[in-house]
């Protein structure tokens, strides 16, 4: 039997590597120095790499997260607990939101003391 | 069932072990704890104000340009219609802002993807910062 053959591809068009980026509006539930619990109104793929930007009392925070579990919260219609994991990417940068929150640590460890 | 006050306070995932003997099942005495990564202890700082953001989720994707200002991507994950994606050609290495106008399954090679069919509609200015980027 014959095989059909193939169309000729087009010399011009020709597939390449892309990246394409997805934005999704979260909202920031709490934070730890490994990672942080968002909440959002569509699932996220479980491993899946993603940027994280927030703004926190005027200051725009950015890090690299890993997607660990995300779970459907029951009766609250399309709403999705995500917990992410930071990744370290990057080095610790007055922007990143790994260095604030070891600031906010840091004044929390103070009021203890006093 | 009561803890030990002591268990109690452990933290993580128990696992009962069923070992076989003798063609019956026995559940041990013992339990193991799975080791976690130790997240979990760590302390949790709540924010008392709303801090809403943005998370973007990257993914590779095999992509070609059509003549008419289209992008035909084949990606794992389907995109709903109407929906505003940035896409970077590494090869251009320029940065596109598309729309999806169509998604459908295919079978690549044996394994179920999406393509995704995307209508340009403006250029990001290339940028360091993988998070931001200006549009034109």
């Amino acid at each position: 039997m014959k095989r059909p053959r193939a169309l000729p591809e087009d010399p011009r068009v020709s597939d390449q590597l892309g990246v394409m980026t997805r934005e999704r509006h979260v909202r920031l539930l709490n934070c730890s120095v490994s990672g942080c619990l968002l909440e959002t109104n569509c699932r996220l793929p479980v491993g899946a790499i993603a940027s994280i930007r927030v703004t926190i009392d005027g200051r725009e925070l950015t890090d690299d997260v890993q997607i660990t579990r995300c779970q459907p919260i029951a009766g609250a219609g399309d709403t999705y607990h995500v917990g992410a994991q930071f990744l370290w990417t990057q080095p610790l940068v007055r922007q990143s939101l790994r260095s604030a929150l070891r600031a906010a640590r840091g004044e929390l460890a103070a009021t203890i003391d006093l | 069932m009561k803890l030990h006050p002591a268990r109690a306070r452990r933290r993580g995932t128990f696992l009962a072990i069923l070992p076989r003997t003798g063609g019956a099942i026995i559940a041990t005495p013992f339990r193991l704890e799975v080791t976690m990564l130790g997240r979990r202890s760590h302390i949790r700082i709540s924010l008392e104000s709303d801090a809403e953001g943005v998370l973007s989720i990257a993914r590779d994707i095999s992509v070609r340009t059509t003549g008419d200002g289209h992008l035909v991507a084949i990606s794992r994950d389907a995109a709903a219609i109407g929906e505003r994606v940035r896409v970077l050609l590494a090869d251009d290495e320029v940065t596109l802002v598309a729309e999806v106008i169509e998604s459908k399954p295919v079978i690549c090679d044996g394994a179920v993807r999406h393509r995704l069919v995307m209508r340009c509609s403006g250029r990001d200015v290339v940028s360091s910062n993988r998070a931001g980027g200006r549009q034109e």
